[in-house]
């Protein structure tokens, strides 16, 4: 996996637009638009194009026509996550409909924990309903990105139990994680990309070698959290399913830094969980760069 | 605790449990002129709290750019836990 620069395409001007179409025009007609934006990407993002070929051509071995028409599936059905996250946050949640997995593992997460989740499908669906859970519910993201859409969050989510811990240059994060923690809350994080510089852990993920951060795991296994894999994925035009494993507690035996082989099982049962998932779900994989290892010699 | 025994704890620690050359360790020097990232800080947490049986805030940690400032905000800390 190569490392993320910490930036996610597009922000609030995006998130603007999709919120004007859908109070509009309405959720059909955003969707409509969405084919051509689709194809649009499709002919002309050339690295994010490779990258995601790449994931259905050589890590799911389909044919060509099958790999390309995948591409474009797979960005049209981005769009439609996006339109729908947006429709949710801003109160049209009710023209979709919901299954819950495991949301019992959440209500019994009392003393708090990590949901350890993934760019599958849109967590962020699942986010905006863990406030049934009644706990407060934090998402840690990058600074720079937060920024980008911190005016958005705060006017969508006022009402919502939910507080976001940017991850910034001096550690204070970390503090505000102790903190959560400490007072039982939820914290939500993925564990699927890293930055330049960030700490990594090699695995092999869908048959092939891929690097996945340190962080969250070390986090988990240092502080004692209870970890639940998180993920909440489209089913059809409007309904999401929403899936979290029971929680799990990851153990340090060592005193202070915690050694590569210790943080392996969490990051074998996070992995495990990502490929069952792939499998079922295989058009909703968003991360669009090189992830695995050996794809700068086959891409 | 004075000063001096909170400086050669810290110091101490960071030379012991993250292997960081003695002459790399001086007031002025950055978490990033010491190659501290966010996971070895995690450590660091933990370690203040047994060391030193308080928690550190992120409000602490705020104007806290070098090691000096780093040791002055413990020692004060201390100072206020008494």
């Amino acid at each position: 996996m190569s490392s993320w620069d910490g930036k996610t395409r597009g922000g609030l001007t995006g998130y603007r637009i999709f919120i004007f179409i859908l109070k509009t025009f309405g959720l059909r007609p955003a969707y409509f638009l969405l084919n051509f934006v689709a194809f649009y990407f499709f002919l002309f993002s050339r690295k994010p194009n490779r990258h995601i070929f790449f994931f259905y051509r050589r890590v799911l071995g389909y044919g060509n026509c099958r790999a390309r028409l995948s591409v474009y599936r797979n960005y049209r059905l981005l769009g439609q996550v996006l339109i729908d996250k947006v429709a949710v946050m801003s109160g049209l949640g009710k023209h979709f409909t919901y299954n819950w997995d495991g949301e019992e593992h959440l209500l019994g997460m009392e003393e708090g924990g990590l949901l350890v989740s993934a760019h599958i499908g849109s967590w962020e669906i699942a986010g905006n309903f863990l406030h049934r859970t009644g706990k407060r519910f934090n998402i840690l993201m990058y600074d720079e990105e937060h920024q980008k859409i911190k005016s958005y969050l705060d006017e969508v989510m006022h009402e919502k139990n939910l507080h976001v811990i940017p991850i910034r240059d001096d550690l204070t994060h970390v503090l505000a994680i102790r903190k959560a923690l400490a007072g039982q809350e939820l914290i939500a994080l993925h564990a699927d990309r890293y930055i330049k510089g960030s700490k990594t852990i090699t695995c092999r993920f869908m048959g092939r070698e891929a690097r996945f951060p340190e962080g969250p795991f070390y986090l988990a296994l240092k502080f004692g959290a209870p970890v639940s894999f998180v993920f909440a994925v489209k089913e059809s035009r409007r309904h999401y399913h929403f899936y979290a494993t029971p929680p799990s507690i990851y153990r340090a035996s060592s005193k202070h830094s915690i050694p590569e082989q210790e943080l392996l099982p969490a990051v074998e049962d996070y992995v495990s969980r990502l490929e069952k998932l792939l499998g079922q779900y295989p058009l909703q994989w968003f991360n669009y760069h090189r992830f695995w290892d050996d794809e700068a010699e086959e891409g | 605790m004075d000063k001096t025994e909170v400086v050669d704890i810290i110091n101490g620690f960071l030379t012991e449990e993250f292997e960081i050359e003695e002459n790399l360790i001086h007031p002025d020097a950055t978490w990033s002129d010491l190659g501290i990232d966010s996971l070895d800080f995690v450590d660091i947490v933990v370690i203040i709290e047994k060391e030193f049986g308080f928690k550190l805030k992120g409000e602490d940690m705020v104007n806290v750019r070098t090691l000096g400032q780093f040791h002055d905000l413990i020692f004060q800390r201390q100072l206020s836990k008494q």
